[in-house]
């Protein structure tokens, strides 16, 4: 019976997830179908739910149909919601592989490397900047001379530290240690906060709202991948390839992080459910998305300009809630059906 | 160890903000002014305001800029003359003449007004420049001679400053060392007593919410951990349906749920004076704070008091005869309490990210209300003093928790 009943639910599960991404995939077709426009009709204004398919959710504030623009908003709530994710699993992968994997020992610098490491990277970053001011074929120019001439520049100094012992001193990069303090300052302020504070500095675009949702919410998925790691560099294969002579970027990118990005892989879904939250918080504020674009948060705002017009928060908050319910179950189906075959 | 990284997170802050903050001037003139059109007033008044809020300054005890700026470019405090002065620095680096060319268009826009001279200051390409200045035989003569000497070696040579204490970094950090914040660029009150009077109005809500879901959690979790079966699923299913609903749309439904009930609950009536009055208005925005806040704390709470729980002097407690009761007080609670104060430390900062949008929703002037204004406004001097604050909270609580774990567990070393 309660098999049964998990059954039903993983399924529905599944069947609305589908339904979503199908009107993500064609929102104007369904509309079409439907009869509906994203019109605004001012004359309308807010109305209740009525028997038709147009006010079946009632209408907004300025009279656009809540069913249209539910439809229509499916597409960037979860387009902003999945793109972030993706964007935040990649970062946080590859930081939390170099942490985990290098710790703060192993990873070996010499004296002489690093002197120039300091002086060159500054240069480098001086020109970028300056290239940003001129015309953009002399930037590209400026760039790509600067990139040749400081690998030129490292090339023939570094042939000429090798003669001198002191300059080839090892010293080890922590870097693990400045990376899990970083971690630390963003974790001190709470994430709303970091995210008004970047949207108060970016122009409102659903780039730079998939950019500050993805760049504030990788330190999870660093830190999962860091313990997973931490777990793989001491095994027996690591070793092997180590004492077999394999450089280390092809043992951390062909072995160490393929083993280790399972539970990542499989806490994407319940990442990206939050992800959809925070976005459409956001919109319900107001804040990241430029006016003219619809999302499911965007709809809820209409219900700060008439807290009587109780269908707008409703309808639209129940299918974010349900999206995120969705997410979570069907999560829970892969991490259950991963779990079951690696192990 | 905290105190290095909390000047490099404040530099971050500085850099961040204050890098990017550009006074909007439409916002600081007063009603009088705001209808005065004379140019060269405004231009005075653009000035003065730079050099009050010290924007000529350098912003860091050194600098590196093109050697084709020259040294006082921070100086020029019209921001068109700025641009246009940098378009044409930057474009063959001939700053004498660039620098003669914008003192003569200056000269040209006192001696009569004319529109098209008036858009010159704004561009950037040379082209553009020369055609709005078809008709003035004297700058189109002084823009040839800047074009003639191509310098374009000065672009791409650094200069390095160096600059004394005067400079805005230092400064920023001096004011806010004293708490001063300077004043809003929006409404022109100070902005400590802004974000002062934002965070009272929040703390007198979250710091009881906190204590009211750490208890609850400690009681839901042993009622989990004790029961198996139906109770066990509703209790962990209702609160799994919670951690899925977003905590704005939880205050709307709530809200609108009390309104229809007849508590005629208004978002508009904060601010009234009776206690129990202030009660019945912070009842709802405590319930949902309560009910958001709920699931991830029992969840914790609950890991730590099995884990306790399946510990082999838990079975020593049994067997010598304590009542269930007793073994939970003197034994589990006791044992499960650490991670739990650190997370209750934890969760006292988090509680301002909950209570930021239920602020919104139900309209009280405090912390999350405060931000969102701001950054509405795009007021970013506001939007960095509360980074700052929540920084020296997150500081101070982190402290706190060290001192309450070590009054928990003495044999804890620092």
């Amino acid at each position: 019976m309660k098999e049964k009943v998990k059954n039903i639910l993983d399924y529905s599960a599944i069947t609305y997830l589908g339904i979503v991404f199908i009107l993500c995939l064609f929102p104007h077709f369904i509309l079409g179908l439907l009869g509906l426009d994203i019109d605004v009709h001012l004359k309308a204004g807010s109305q209740s739910p009525a028997w038709n398919v147009a006010e079946v959710f009632g209408r907004d504030n300025l009279g656009r149909s809540i069913l249209a623009m539910m439809i229509n908003g499916a597409k960037f709530s979860l387009a902003i919601s999945i793109f972030s994710a993706t964007l935040a699993t990649v970062i946080g992968v590859f930081l939390g592989a170099f942490s985990g994997f290098f710790g703060d020992n192993a990873l070996k610098v010499t004296l002489g490397n690093s002197l120039l490491l300091i002086l060159l990277v500054p240069i480098n970053f001086y020109y970028i900047g300056l290239a940003t001011n001129l015309d953009p074929l002399e930037g590209v120019l400026l760039v790509s001379g600067c990139l040749l001439l400081s690998l030129l520049v490292w090339w023939l100094i570094d042939a000429a530290f090798r003669k001198l012992s002191i300059f080839q001193r090892k010293m080890s990069v922590p870097v693990d240690f400045v990376q899990m303090k970083f971690v630390e300052i963003l974790y001190a302020i709470p994430t709303y906060f970091v995210l008004l504070a970047l949207a108060g500095i970016f122009k409102p675009s659903v780039q730079s709202l998939v950019v500050i949702i993805g760049i504030t919410s990788w330190p999870m998925t660093a830190l999962l991948l860091r313990t997973e790691m931490l777990k793989i560099r001491e095994m027996d294969f690591v070793h092997a390839l180590k004492l077999a002579g394999v450089p280390w970027y092809r043992i951390l990118f062909r072995h160490a992080i393929p083993n280790a990005i399972s539970p990542v892989v499989v806490d994407f879904l319940f990442f990206a459910s939050g992800l959809l939250v925070i976005e459409s918080t956001l919109s319900f504020i107001g804040i990241g998305l430029p006016g003219e674009i619809i999302s499911w948060g965007k709809i809820l705002a209409s219900f700060k300009h008439n807290s009587a017009s109780w269908w707008t928060a409703l309808f639209p908050g129940i299918i974010i809630f349900l999206t995120v319910l969705s997410f979570h179950r069907v999560g829970r189906m892969v991490k259950i059906k991963y779990s079951f075959t690696s192990h | 160890m905290i105190i290095p990284f909390a000047l490099l997170g404040i530099m971050l802050v500085f850099v961040v903000f204050e890098s990017s903050w550009r006074p909007d001037q439409s916002r600081l003139r007063n009603s009088q002014e705001l209808y005065n059109t004379d140019p060269l007033l405004l231009q005075e008044i653009e000035c003065q305001q730079r050099r009050e809020l010290h924007l000529d300054w350098p912003v860091f005890y050194f600098s590196i800029t093109p050697y084709a700026l020259p040294a006082n470019f921070r100086e020029i405090c019209s921001a068109q003359d700025r641009q246009l002065l940098k378009a044409l620095c930057l474009h063959n680096g001939n700053t004498e003449g660039a620098l003669s060319f914008l003192n003569s268009l200056k000269k040209a826009k006192s001696r009569e007004y004319s529109a098209q001279l008036e858009m010159t200051a704004g561009m950037t390409e040379i082209e553009d420049i020369e055609k709005s200045i078809a008709g003035h035989n004297e700058l189109r003569s002084v823009l040839e001679s800047y074009k003639a000497s191509d310098k374009s070696y000065r672009i791409y040579i650094p200069r390095i400053g160096f600059s004394s204490s005067k400079n805005q970094f230092h400064d920023w950090l001096i004011d806010i060392s004293r708490f001063d914040f300077g004043k809003s660029t929006f409404d022109n009150q100070d902005i400590a007593t802004k974000v002062n009077r934002a965070f009272s109005n929040t703390v007198v809500y979250t710091l009881p919410c906190v204590f009211i879901v750490f208890i609850l959690a400690i009681y839901l979790g042993r009622y989990l951990s004790a029961n198996t079966g139906l109770p066990n699923s509703i209790v962990s299913n209702f609160l799994y349906f919670l951690d899925a609903i977003p905590p704005f749309w939880l205050a709307i439904v709530l809200m609108l749920g009390a309104a229809s009930a007849g508590f005629g609950y208004s978002s508009l009536s904060f601010g009234s004076t009776s206690y129990w009055e202030m009660v019945y208005q912070y009842s709802l925005p405590m319930l949902t704070l309560v009910l958001t806040l709920l699931p991830y704390v029992t969840k914790q709470v609950q890991a730590s008091i099995e884990k306790t729980l399946a510990q082999p002097f838990i079975k020593t407690a049994r067997t010598k005869g304590l009542a269930e009761s007793e073994v939970f007080r003197r034994h589990v609670l006791r044992n499960a309490s650490l991670p739990v104060v650190t997370l209750l430390f934890d969760y006292l900062a988090y509680a301002f990210a909950g209570a930021f949008v239920i602020e919104l929703v139900f309209s009280i002037p405090g912390i999350g209300q405060l931000m969102a204004d701001a950054v509405l406004t795009n007021d970013i001097q506001v939007i960095s003093a509360v980074i700052l604050y929540l920084i020296f909270i997150k500081m101070a609580l982190m402290l706190l928790s060290d001192v309450a774990k070590y009054f928990l567990n003495p044999s804890i070393k620092f």
